[in-house]
């Protein structure tokens, strides 16, 4: 059984309409069937279903719908019919978190509860109902999360209240989870830190001349450029001459994979979740195009609209350190890949010139982290002076 | 109904019935029927009386304001309400003045519409609420529109007053539904004022604008369900002059959009204080976005304007001491 679930479309809304099912319940859909007309404030999308079967509609047509919501089901043919679950029961009373805590502890069911015809059960009523003394009322973890309302209210904020409030651990101090997305971001460099043995090379890079060619280049792309763009071509172009760079190392530690192309993953991170969104053939791509597509995921980053395949493929990383101070950051190598990219934030530096005179220019410091069984030290080193010497005179 | 097509139909009425009735703002025409689509339809109905501007609000609300003082009913719409600090010459000097200023009252059908506030990632002039800018100004009223009544009504009150009016529109409203009220809260409308309770005798007022009565409303849902707090909503149409007729309850919480400091909340504060303060547990609290500019990336948009979660603590805060 497979589920139909409400895509993020934009980010104006925090809820859309179910305009429409453009499929009966109880019809049998082919894979990749429109099934529903899903209205945003600004335009009107069809759902498709993304496995054939019978649709088994979960929502009604006009209803209020928030992203992640499962809106229907499409039972697998080959398996028959699955019954599924019967949605609650509507115009049930509302039960307060201390009445839902007091039934738990006197073993009160939600028939009991709902035979008192109240619209409101609050622990007083639940008391009453057992003629138990009135228990003190001591500050009880709230089980109810209210996502019940989400439906009319801001759903920012109960997605805030679902975040944080909803457990106590064993000491009693309050317990969160991680967030879906902070979820696969500690499944990746948990497996990196234990399956990779990264070693790290860093070097100062000069950017200045890059940094004063990046106005001109965004003006000709018409899409920003900076050192992020610049550093995505600077590896792209570093391919050819360090392809154990872009190499992939099987699980058995000893057969390695050369990469015919390099496709460069960049972390993009707007306060939304840790994202790696890839640009693709980095080695034969414009500047222009380079920015195009990195536009076009950061875009995405701020809405969260990534597909699937903006995120897969990539053979190494640049990791983005560019907030101001950051002098120094050491990235995970992403498990299947040889190498990461850290830059960090520019700053200005005193050095002496070829006359032995002070003078100042504008660095970075750029970092490589790498698999120390596929390269050693030596790779490294040539490998980041490749995209310094790329980044000054491209 | 959503809140942008319940304005919409109002529109629709206003010039039906109403000959003298004109809609301006800029690119209001249809296909495009506005910045957020309220004006959709107008145009191609009444092609004479829905007039598309240069960009310019202190053109655009002089020219209604000259329409309104030869007799006609003129509604601007603006993009968005930041620019109200373009428009507030004619505004305040015009067309607020020209009410009194002619020896005999000169009635002044003007009704400016702004969408106002946050969270869509608007960034720091395209999100703010500058209600309290308008306040105290002889001859304007401000109005806001309310999920729980009908803009249609709205727009016969203001008209009816003869006097400018502004009328604020929270953007976040437009896509939502009118009149939807979590399970076990039920609205009702007395007077032009809207109240959103569960039936009970609540322990605790909150009084906001109609913008910001979806946060409101969430934050009353889970202080019922979390401390078993019951709150009544109260939600003005008119949010100036301020006329409320409050339960007696022990404590008033007064929740609003924009930045602290003379807002419309103290003038609330200062209506309930003098009428109600034999009841009062404690003064009225007063909960405001941020002192600060309003981010556009929508996690730092939080930390700034008032959420539901602002509103929840305040209450709690309130009623604990």
């Amino acid at each position: 059984m497979a589920e139909i679930a409400v895509p993020k479309l934009n980010t104006n809304d925090d809820s859309y309409v179910l305009l429409a099912w453009l499929a009966p319940d109880g019809q049998a859909v082919p894979a990749g069937a429109p099934v529903a007309e899903v209205e945003t404030s600004k335009a009107v999308e069809e759902l498709t279903a993304a496995a054939g079967g019978v649709l088994r509609h979960r929502a009604a047509a006009g209803a209020d719908i928030t992203p992640g919501q499962v809106i229907a089901l499409v039972d697998d043919l080959a398996a028959g019919p699955v019954e599924a679950p019967a949605p609650p029961p509507a115009g049930g009373p509302t039960i307060t978190a201390p009445a839902l805590a007091r039934m738990a502890e006197l073993g009160i069911s939600a028939e009991r509860v709902a035979a008192l015809g109240r619209p409101i059960v609050r622990r007083a009523d639940i008391d009453a109902l057992t003629g138990a003394a009135p228990a003190p009322t001591a500050s009880t973890a709230s089980t109810v999360d209210t996502v019940d309302t989400a439906s009319i209210v801001d759903t920012v904020d109960t997605v805030e209240t679902v975040d944080t409030a909803d457990t106590v651990d064993a000491l009693g101090g309050p317990s969160a989870g991680l967030s879906r997305n902070q979820r696969a971001v500690a499944r990746t460099v948990a497996r990196s830190a234990a399956t990779i043995p990264a070693a790290y090379t860093a070097m100062t890079v000069d950017v200045g001349a890059a940094l004063e060619r990046a106005p001109r280049l965004t003006r000709e792309a018409r899409r920003p450029v900076g050192l992020a763009e610049l550093f995505v071509a600077a590896i792209g172009s570093a391919h050819a001459t360090h392809p154990m760079c872009f190499a992939r190392l099987d699980d058995d530690g000893v057969t390695l994979h050369p990469a015919g192309a390099a496709h460069v993953g960049v972390t993009v991170d707007l306060g939304e979740g840790l994202y790696v969104p890839v640009v693709r053939d980095a080695d034969t791509a414009t500047i222009g195009a380079i920015a195009r597509t990195l536009t076009r995921h950061r875009v995405a980053a701020a809405g969260g609209t990534f597909r699937q395949a903006d995120l897969d493929g990539a053979n190494i990383t640049l990791t983005l350190h560019l907030d101001a101070h950051v002098s120094l950051a050491v990235p995970i190598v992403f498990p299947g890949q040889t190498c990461a990219v850290a830059v960090t934030a520019p700053r200005p530096e005193l050095y002496l010139d070829g006359d032995g005179r002070p003078a100042t220019r504008t660095v970075t410091q750029v970092g490589l982290a790498y698999d120390h069984r596929v390269i050693n030290g030596r790779e490294a080193a040539r490998f980041l002076t490749a995209l310094a010497q790329t980044v000054k005179e491209p | 109904m959503r809140v942008a097509d319940n304005i919409n139909a109002a529109l629709h009425s206003v010039l039906a019935g109403d000959e003298r009735a004109y809609l301006i703002g800029e690119d209001l025409l249809d296909p495009y029927g506005g910045a957020f689509k309220v004006a959709r339809g107008l145009s191609t109905r009444f092609p004479d009386r829905v007039l598309s501007t240069p960009i310019s609000e202190s053109a655009m609300t002089g020219v209604a304001a000259g329409l309104a003082l030869a007799g006609d009913t003129a509604i601007v719409e603006y993009m968005f309400a930041d620019f109200l600090t373009l428009g507030f010459d004619p505004l305040v000097n015009f067309a607020a003045k020209s009410v009194t200023m002619y020896g005999t009252r000169l009635p002044m059908r003007l009704i400016v519409r702004c969408p106002s506030g946050g969270g869509r990632g608007y960034g720091p002039t395209h999100s703010q609420t500058l209600t309290k800018h308008l306040i105290g100004v002889p001859g304007l009223a401000v109005f806001e529109m309310s999920p729980f009544r009908d803009a249609a009504e709205v727009f016969a009150e203001m008209l009816a007053l003869a006097q400018p009016c502004v009328f604020v529109e929270d953007k976040i409203l437009y896509t939502r539904r009118m009149h939807a009220v979590p399970h076990p809260f039920t609205a009702s409308v007395r007077d032009g004022v809207a109240y959103v309770g569960t039936g009970e005798p609540p322990d605790l007022v909150l009084v906001a604008p109609g913008g910001t009565a979806g946060r409101a409303v969430a934050a009353l849902h889970r202080l019922l369900i979390e401390d078993e707090i019951a709150g009544l909503l109260v939600v003005p149409s008119r949010l100036y002059p301020v006329s409320l007729d409050l339960p007696p309850v022990p404590h008033v919480v007064v929740a609003e959009d924009g930045t602290a400091g003379g807002t419309w909340g103290a003038e609330v504060a200062q209506h309930v204080h003098a009428r109600h303060f034999a009841d009062l547990a404690a003064p009225v609290t007063l909960v405001h976005a941020a002192g600060a500019v309003i981010p556009a990336a929508p996690h730092l948009e939080r930390e700034v304007l008032v959420t539901a979660g602002t509103i929840y603590d305040a209450m709690v805060r309130t009623v604990r001491g």
